[in-house]
């Protein structure tokens, strides 16, 4: 059966790497760098005055997590065991809109939604 | 008074026995339903409400038997008549007797209270026909699960009088030897 | 009897009647379905109970719109087309403004400034006074209330009945997501 689950991958993560694909040519235009998997892996970890994305979605992007106050549980990040991640380019935003703003409060810049990007979509 | 020289065709008159189990039906559809369907469980409150006004109405200008005069005799005849029919004797009355008087004036009293404290129920939730008026101001102020609990009571209350009306009925039916359910839907009874 | 008596009972219970039966009749054929919109409960169920539109009076579910950014500590935050579609939503399915009868008593008592957390009207707070003494609680630990579903299982589809309660009702089973 996962063996079967591994033919068909390369058939959806073709989907969430082209929403990501043009996202990221879309935030280049607004970055000041190229983006780069280490920077995202660093922000995502980065913790401030307690609040960090693991918070939420744990240490590991391939597990479940769940909501810090309610304990609703979150599907895995990762694309490569949730192949739904990162396919609409509608959700990515509002997450990012709620969430860094909950995290970090500001919204994420376009350098560092592209650096996220480019380090999840590897996952 | 009655009229001089119009005999009543019937002892209850069509009014008054479709006012009965008129409101026997919109009761107990009430009832049932509790707060479930509470569109239709209202409506029916009200209808219920709207009888018994019919009823007090009726009991002054209606025939002869349907009034208040007819079957009000005062307390102390009251007991008096409770004691007698107690052993098994006290006067056949043609229309209402004193016992089924004091039933008459429970029923409506607990109708009315159960129906009002349903208004009322509606009235603290800024619906229903008290919510707009003097009463509805002077009523927000009341704790919505005591009222709840007077209409529940009265509810349940009704009920138990309902009961205790229905063995009347049958015990007074047996004494007099004569059937008061079939008199009460054809209006007939022995002069 | 007489004709104005004939006349006078036949004009009033004959209205009466027709109010009564026609009136049933009518709202019997209102259905009490909880309408559910599918963006709302993706949006508003994405972190908990999507709290049915009738929990609360449209000015509650105003001032919940209003404060999306900062929602009772979470950004909830929504774009102008979410937002607009599920401020109609709320208000088309509020409480006052027709739902299911089950709903109807939370107004009661209810203050002008209603709160903006259904656990805190009055009306809730007594019909959960009974679970508080069975549960042997002094008082409300925060946020308790909030996993309705863990007594109530048909909260997702508006149903708090008191018939459809698990017997011995309280929290049943361990980290129930909200």
């Amino acid at each position: 059966m996962a063996c079967f689950g591994l033919l068909v991958l390369p058939l959806v993560v073709p989907a969430a790497s082209e929403t990501t694909r043009l996202m990221l040519d879309d935030l280049a235009r607004q970055a000041e760098q190229p983006f780069t998997a280490k920077a995202g892996h660093d922000i995502w970890y980065r913790n401030v005055d307690g609040r960090s994305c693991t918070s939420c979605h744990t240490d590991s992007v391939f597990g479940e997590g769940r909501h810090e106050r309610t304990g609703k549980l979150i599907e895995p990040m990762a694309p490569s065991v949730n192949p739904q991640r990162l396919t609409e380019r509608k959700k990515i935003n509002k997450w990012f809109l709620r969430n860094c703003k909950w995290t970090f409060g500001r919204e994420c810049t376009a350098q560092e939604k592209g650096d996220i990007l480019v380090w999840l979509s590897q996952q | 008074m009655p009229e001089p020289g119009i005999k009543p065709e019937t002892t209850w008159d069509p009014f008054v026995r479709i006012f009965h189990w008129s409101l026997v039906g919109f009761f107990f559809l009430a009832y049932c339903l509790e707060g479930d369907r509470l569109e239709v469980h209202s409506h029916a409150g009200y209808t219920v409400a709207l009888l018994v006004v019919f009823r007090l109405v009726w009991g002054v200008v209606g025939s002869t038997h349907a009034r208040f005069g007819d079957f009000v005799v005062g307390p102390a005849a009251t007991i008096t008549y409770l004691k007698q029919l107690l052993r098994g004797g006290g006067r056949r009355y043609v229309g209402h007797d004193p016992a089924g008087a004091v039933m008459i004036w429970l029923l409506l009293a607990s109708l009315l209270i159960t129906t009002l404290s349903g208004m009322s129920l509606f009235a603290l939730e800024g619906r229903g026909p008290l919510a707009s008026t003097l009463v509805g101001s002077f009523i927000a102020s009341w704790q919505g699960a005591l009222v709840e609990d007077v209409h529940d009571f009265s509810a349940d209350f009704t009920v138990w009088l309902i009961v205790f009306h229905v063995l009347g009925v049958l015990a007074a039916s047996l004494l007099r030897r004569e059937n008061l359910i079939v008199a009460m839907l054809t209006g007939r009874k022995k002069p | 009897m007489n004709n104005t008596q004939t006349l006078l009972g036949t004009l009033i219970l004959g209205s009466i009647l027709t109010f009564g039966f026609y009136g049933v009749f009518v709202n019997a054929q209102d259905s009490e379905t909880y309408v559910k919109d599918d963006l709302y409960i993706e949006e508003c169920g994405a972190c908990h109970l999507a709290y049915a539109p009738a929990l609360m009076p449209h000015q509650s579910w105003v001032g919940i719109m209003q404060g999306l950014e900062d929602h009772f500590g979470e950004n909830a935050e929504l774009d102008a087309e979410g937002s607009a579609h599920i401020s109609k939503y709320l208000a088309q399915y509020a409480l006052g403004t027709g739902g299911p009868s089950t709903m109807s008593q939370l107004a009661r008592n209810l203050p002008q400034n209603a709160p903006l957390r259904v656990t805190e009207f009055p009306a809730f707070l007594d019909a959960h006074d009974v679970v508080k003494q069975q549960l042997e609680m002094q008082e409300w630990p925060d946020g308790f209330l909030s996993p309705c579903r863990d007594c109530h299982h048909q909260a997702a589809d508006a149903r708090f009945e008191k018939e459809l309660l698990h017997p011995g009702y309280g929290p049943s089973f361990p980290s129930s997501p909200n």
